[in-house]
């Protein structure tokens, strides 16, 4: 081969080194690469007597992700998507903690969604102290939980005395606008944790509202009869009645009211029993002007635009009208995204996980959402003011200090009615109880 | 210093609510003052009578004392099939097997009834709940009286039909000592089957009459059930007497105690009244000790 010859041949197998060597490097650039995913537990009552409760936690959560998966995922994180990992608590503590600890240690999840049943949440929330993993929890409402001096546990929902110290702001500023004259109270609870906490703190903040207690009757859950119960009731004649019962007692305590002939000017309910669908079924006109705490109602579509296109699209997509549940629980993972992309500026979740566990705890500790940017967010469908994690009494941690709930009542037709707080009120509130 | 209207209405409602308690004890007193059995199905078979006045209420706008009624009768079915089926099979065999199988009946019956029907509460409004008669402030429903009352008369006809009938002198004939009874021409097992039959009716019965007042939920049988069991042996195994005032006494404890200690205690003090008695008395109010 001639000299020009070999030249050119040198030339040619250079110019091919350095188009295959461009050509690879832009085909590895230009990819189409799988995006990383982060994993996430959810701990739900997938199976037990709360099932149902737990089948719409899980169409809330697939909703939720679906929704910021197509979003981009956590854009920190490269887009990241949010794979969910479940766990089932069968509605027993035990299984529930060591769910917790297989999603921790196993699947390697950067934090714990759940539990629900405030129990199950209990022991979860000590898996995930152990083992420095955050826990979001989106609906269980004993007031001990937040009250355990944890670093890792935060609650989005209120709770239950911070929904009794709701009933008081709202009672108190009944009684100055309509010149009510209510000055007494009497609290009746069942005998279980849920009930005694939820009876304690309805006195305490009912004391601190300015109003005298008068007696506190406890019963045994379940009891064959409610007579003598609701005749203490009657014969210290409170003006006003704040309950904590389940469905059966709440049904029970009614028709024995109409029985004994106790009319007192307001009764007020802690949500469960009273809100039931079986509860409003049976209970007919007699649960007429009982008010009852609630986390959401059928009527906050008609006064906010995007509780109506959130409530339905899910009715659309899963066939079953929006409630409290699902919509807490599709909240919470919109919050969770907001968290995972500040922890996502400051920690790998693929080569520290302990470090991103980290990060994720502290921005979520300092999360903040104001009630004019919830007002915003397309997703905040519950009635919260807003995002905060913090205490609103002594010794508290974790908390969700913008949580509030609504007031319902019953009017009579039938149909629970939102009166409190005043923009999402679609009636006033009727009071005193025309019996 | 405790005031008299609580004191009234609390004995009242005590009275009135212990005889319908006796009512739902009765059938149990009966099964085992014959056949020597302990029914445990026997609040299940209640909750099932429940269930029959609420779906005949609900859906054909029938009273649930006609439930009642029809009831009594459901139980006199479903005692035949289970005494003829399952009962008689182990009769005579150690009491845990009976134990077992009446175990077994209200296991099936109860998550029978959470399958068919859900856990959801459900509850009727007879017009005479809230018919009240008031008596000097203490006030009755007519649901409570009328229940009462017809516990009343069936706690008598009962008696009648033991101690006046030929039937009914055999069926304690069997009870009090079987071979006897047979040696003089008694059909035992005959009986036997009699004696769950009508026990089962009767806790049909009263299942309607309860349903007038109170809610059903599967599980509403195991409360009753358990107050049962104290009514009857306080007043002593298969004594009608003492189980009509076994119910009395539960009832009436129960309500006069809550007015004067935390009312979440007032189980409690049923139960201590009952131990009491049974030390003073092991073989309860009317019970006889032989055997």
């Amino acid at each position: 081969m001639s000299s020009a010859g070999r030249r050119t041949l040198v030339y040619a197998i250079i110019a091919i080194i350095v188009i295959a060597a461009v050509g690879g490097s832009a085909y590895y650039l230009m990819r189409p690469r799988k995006p990383k995913v982060i994993k996430v537990g959810a701990i739900f009552p997938l199976t037990g007597a709360l099932a149902e409760a737990g089948k719409l936690q899980k169409y809330a959560t697939e909703w939720a992700v679906e929704e910021i998966n197509e979003a981009g995922g956590i854009k920190s994180l490269g887009g990241a998507k949010i794979e969910v990992v479940w766990g089932d608590t069968e509605c027993d503590p035990s299984v529930a903690s060591s769910e917790a600890v297989r999603l921790i240690t196993a699947e390697k999840v950067v934090c714990v969604v759940g539990a629900y049943m405030s129990a199950c949440t209990k022991t979860v929330s000590d898996s995930c102290e152990k083992y420095k993993t955050p826990c979001l929890n989106p609906l269980s409402t004993s007031p001990a939980l937040t009250m355990r001096g944890l670093k890792w546990f935060f609650r989005l929902t209120g709770h239950d005395a911070l929904f009794c110290k709701q009933h008081w702001d709202f009672i108190k500023e009944l009684n100055e606008e309509k010149g009510l004259g209510l000055k007494t109270f009497a609290t009746m609870e069942e005998d279980t944790e849920w009930g005694v906490k939820s009876g304690e703190a309805y006195i305490e903040y009912g004391k601190e509202a300015g109003f005298e207690h008068l007696i506190d009757v406890r019963y045994h859950r379940g009891a064959a009869s409610l007579d003598s119960e609701v005749a203490k009731l009657k014969e210290a004649d409170p003006d006003i009645v704040c309950l904590t019962m389940y469905t059966p007692d709440a049904i029970l305590f009614v028709k024995t009211m109409y029985k004994l002939g106790f009319h007192p000017k307001i009764i007020i309910a802690q949500d469960v029993g009273f809100v039931h669908p079986s509860y409003k079924k049976e209970v007919g006109e007699m649960g007429c002007w009982i008010m009852s705490r609630e986390v959401f109602n059928w009527d906050l579509a008609t006064v906010s635009p995007k509780i109506k296109a959130k409530a339905d699209e899910y009715k659309a997509k899963f066939g079953v009208d929006l409630e409290g549940c699902a919509a807490r629980t599709y909240v919470a993972w919109h919050v969770l995204a907001l968290a995972l992309e500040e922890a996502g500026k400051k920690a790998d979740p693929w080569k520290d996980l302990d470090g991103f566990r980290a990060a994720l705890r502290d921005a979520l500790e300092n999360l903040e959402v104001t009630p004019e940017e919830w007002a915003e967010l397309p997703w905040a469908i519950t009635t919260y003011d807003g995002v905060k994690f913090g205490g609103l009494r002594p010794g508290e941690a974790g908390q969700n200090i913008k949580a509030w709930g609504i007031i319902v009542q019953m009017f009579d037709d039938g149909k629970y009615y939102t009166v409190y707080p005043e923009k999402y009120a679609t009636k006033k509130a009727v009071a005193p109880i025309p019996w | 210093m405790v005031d008299l209207w609580l004191l009234g209405q609390a004995t009242t409602s005590g009275l009135l609510l212990g005889c319908i308690y006796a009512v739902v004890a009765l059938g149990l007193s009966l099964i085992w003052g014959v056949m020597e059995i302990v029914n445990f199905a026997h609040g299940d078979f209640l909750m099932l009578s429940m269930y029959l006045s609420y779906f005949l209420f609900t859906y054909l706008g029938l009273d649930p004392l006609v439930g009642a009624i029809l009831g009594f009768l459901m139980g006199l079915a479903l005692g035949l099939l289970i005494e003829k089926g399952l009962i008689e099979k182990v009769l005579g065999s150690p009491p845990i097997v009976t134990i077992l199988v009446t175990f077994s009946i209200l296991l099936i019956i109860r998550y029978g009834a959470m399958a068919a029907w859900g856990p959801g509460v459900k509850t009727l409004h007879p017009w005479y709940f809230m018919a009240i008669l008031d008596l000097w402030g203490v006030r009755i429903s007519m649901a409570y009286l009328i229940g009462a009352l017809i516990s009343l008369a069936a706690t008598i006809a009962l008696h009648i039909f033991l101690t006046r009938t030929y039937t009914g002198i055999a069926l304690r004939a069997t009870s009090q000592n079987r071979l006897a009874a047979e040696l003089l021409g008694i059909d035992a097992k005959k009986m036997y089957t009699l004696s769950f039959c009508i026990g089962v009716a009767l806790v049909g019965l009263a299942g309607g009459i309860l349903s007038t007042f109170y809610y059903v939920i599967p599980e509403v049988g195991g409360r009753f059930c358990m107050l049962s069991f104290v009514i009857v042996v306080l007043g002593g195994f298969g004594s009608l007497l003492g189980t009509f005032l076994g119910g009395l006494i539960i009832g009436v404890a129960e309500e006069i105690s809550a007015i004067f200690i935390p009312p979440v205690m007032k189980d409690v003090v049923a139960f201590i009244l009952f131990l009491l008695i049974l030390m003073l008395k092991p073989s309860g109010l009317f019970g006889e000790v032989t055997r």
